[in-house]
């Protein structure tokens, strides 16, 4: 059942010409692990900021749960549709961080007493519980990420949008921010869409994947299919993830025979086991 | 100093305000400063924080050395480290009655906001029947400083790499075109802080901890506070003469 829908939706930024999403169209399912991939420009921030209500098209529609956006009040959209920015600097604004991930719930009606324990429950839940009383500059740039995600998720939304959720952060970081995201996912049925070019990332935790290029969206389908159409990758000016890519050069330049290409490690192992076994 | 109701800190901080506003004496002025200096040691804020002084105070310094060289005649001299300046005493005066008052009320000011949240002291004004959008635009701008606060450090960190405080030459030019370039940002990262504000729930109105009823624990925690005012408006006055 989808969730959240934009329907040929068009928008160009004020003072171009070029649009930033052309007669798009998507759908999100309820409790899928959305990834947009693209390259830069590609228009995947800009989708997400109309998914949640934040820019309006030109032309088309975005509903959710079959409304259209624009009849939800701003307060009930906003704590339905949560949206972590790709820089936590633009999200962080207050001095500490038990105030800044206060500051939704404070705005959702809850008292200040509440307020500090839902979001001492969202700083434990992103790994940063006792982190309250400190400095927001004090924090790393992945501490930060995890405030802003502990500044969202406080909120409770059903369809948490992440712009970019790994940039800038080392890899071990990166893998355990998406681990968190897949958790809440299984535990809350969150429903989760997520922005990136790391198609390595995608590969591992992607359930359905949509690849945009020039505001349009050029293939989507199961993570499995779209991740290793090499032409549609190409094409978008993205590349295979690299498990899929060596299996690809074994397929066309050592003749190694193979129907499907393996995306991940542990499918390039049972790969590598089959062929193993079949030459035993 | 965090267990006093924020509502009894307020009023106090407006009472200090309203004396060291209307007082014309420097002594008075002298002790206000110190003794919120002595309470802001007291809230131990990080030491960063203090950096925030560094602006009202300089602009209390500039106010005072323009009033002493340039507050009218007559004119004296006075010889200082040998060399031989001209100044206006109306001017001295003046300048160092203005500067105190920026001074002192700056101090209070940092004191009030160090050892109270942002939630508290909008639930305070909002008390104090503070017009809403009055609150929400103060909240605002509030919030809005510690993000600009890091823009302007960042924007120095990217100058100092490469060079841009060699001496005080280059300083100068650096730091005029941060001055310049951080006004081109502000609405830059005003329009950012507001997106991300917007979608956590703002709708125009700043988040107030509603306070409750003030209570006789509340007054018993603020006797300090009382005693302190008591000081201040004999020193005021004038019937309590420690000078």
């Amino acid at each position: 059942m989808s969730i959240l829908t934009a329907q040929d939706i068009t928008y160009t930024y004020p003072g171009t010409n070029v649009p930033a999403l052309d007669r798009l169209t998507l759908t999100v399912e309820t409790g899928e692990i959305l990834f947009l991939l693209g390259v830069n420009g590609s228009g995947k921030t800009t989708l997400l900021h109309h998914l949640n209500g934040l820019l309006r098209p030109g032309s088309g529609a975005v509903s959710l749960h079959g409304m259209l956006l624009g009849r939800y009040r701003e307060k009930d959209l906003f704590s339905k549709v949560g949206l972590v920015f790709q820089d936590p600097n633009d999200q962080l604004f207050a001095p500490t961080v038990e105030e800044d991930v206060m500051y939704g719930p404070r705005n959702l009606g809850e008292d200040g007493e509440k307020a500090r324990e839902m979001a001492a429950e969202a700083l434990a839940t992103v790994g940063l519980a006792g982190f309250g009383p400190r400095e927001v500059r004090t924090l790393s740039y992945g501490q930060k990420k995890r405030a802003a995600l502990a500044g969202i998720l406080v909120m409770d939304p059903e369809v948490l949008l992440l712009d970019e959720p790994t940039a800038g952060i080392d890899p071990i970081g990166a893998v355990r921010i998406m681990e968190l995201v897949r958790a809440l996912n299984e535990s809350k049925q969150l429903t989760v869409v997520v922005t990136t070019h790391d198609v390595d990332l995608a590969a591992v935790f992607a359930h359905r994947v949509c690849v945009l290029d020039k505001g349009q969206v050029v293939r989507t389908g199961p993570a499995a299919e779209v991740l290793s159409d090499a032409a549609a990758m190409r094409k978008a000016g993205l590349r295979l993830p690299r498990i899929a890519h060596l299996a690809e050069i074994l397929r066309d330049k050592d003749d190694v025979d193979t129907e499907t290409l393996p995306l991940t490690i542990g499918q390039a192992r049972k790969w590598i086991k089959d062929r193993l076994g079949n030459k035993r | 100093m965090k267990n006093i109701d924020v509502r009894l800190k307020l009023l106090f901080l407006i009472f200090i305000l309203l004396l060291g506003s209307a007082s014309t004496r420097p002594q008075f002025l002298i002790f206000t400063a110190c003794f919120f200096g002595c309470l802001i040691v007291f809230t131990r804020p990080p030491l960063r924080s203090f950096k925030r002084l560094l602006i009202p105070l300089t602009f209390a310094a500039i106010f005072f050395l323009a009033h002493f060289f340039f507050g009218g005649a007559p004119m004296e001299t006075v010889t200082i480290l040998g060399q031989l300046i001209r100044y206006s005493p109306q001017g001295f005066v003046m300048g160092r009655l203005l500067a105190l008052r920026i001074a002192s009320g700056v101090l209070a000011f940092f004191w009030f906001a160090q050892s109270s949240t942002l939630t508290q002291i909008n639930g305070a004004m909002t008390w104090l029947r503070v017009p809403a959008p009055v609150v929400a635009v103060l909240s605002m701008t509030w919030r809005y400083l510690s993000v600009y606060e890091e823009e302007i450090c960042r924007m120095r960190q990217a100058r100092t790499l490469r060079l841009g405080y060699q001496d005080w030459r280059s300083a100068a030019v650096s730091t005029a075109a941060i001055g310049g370039q951080a006004v081109v940002r502000a609405f830059d990262h005003s329009e950012r802080t507001y997106r991300a504000m917007r979608i956590r729930g703002f709708d125009g109105r700043a988040t107030a901890e509603r306070p409750k009823p003030l209570t006789v624990t509340h007054f018993r925690h603020a006797i300090p506070l009382f005693t302190a005012a008591v000081l201040f408006l004999a020193l005021y006055v004038g019937r309590w003469q420690v000078w």
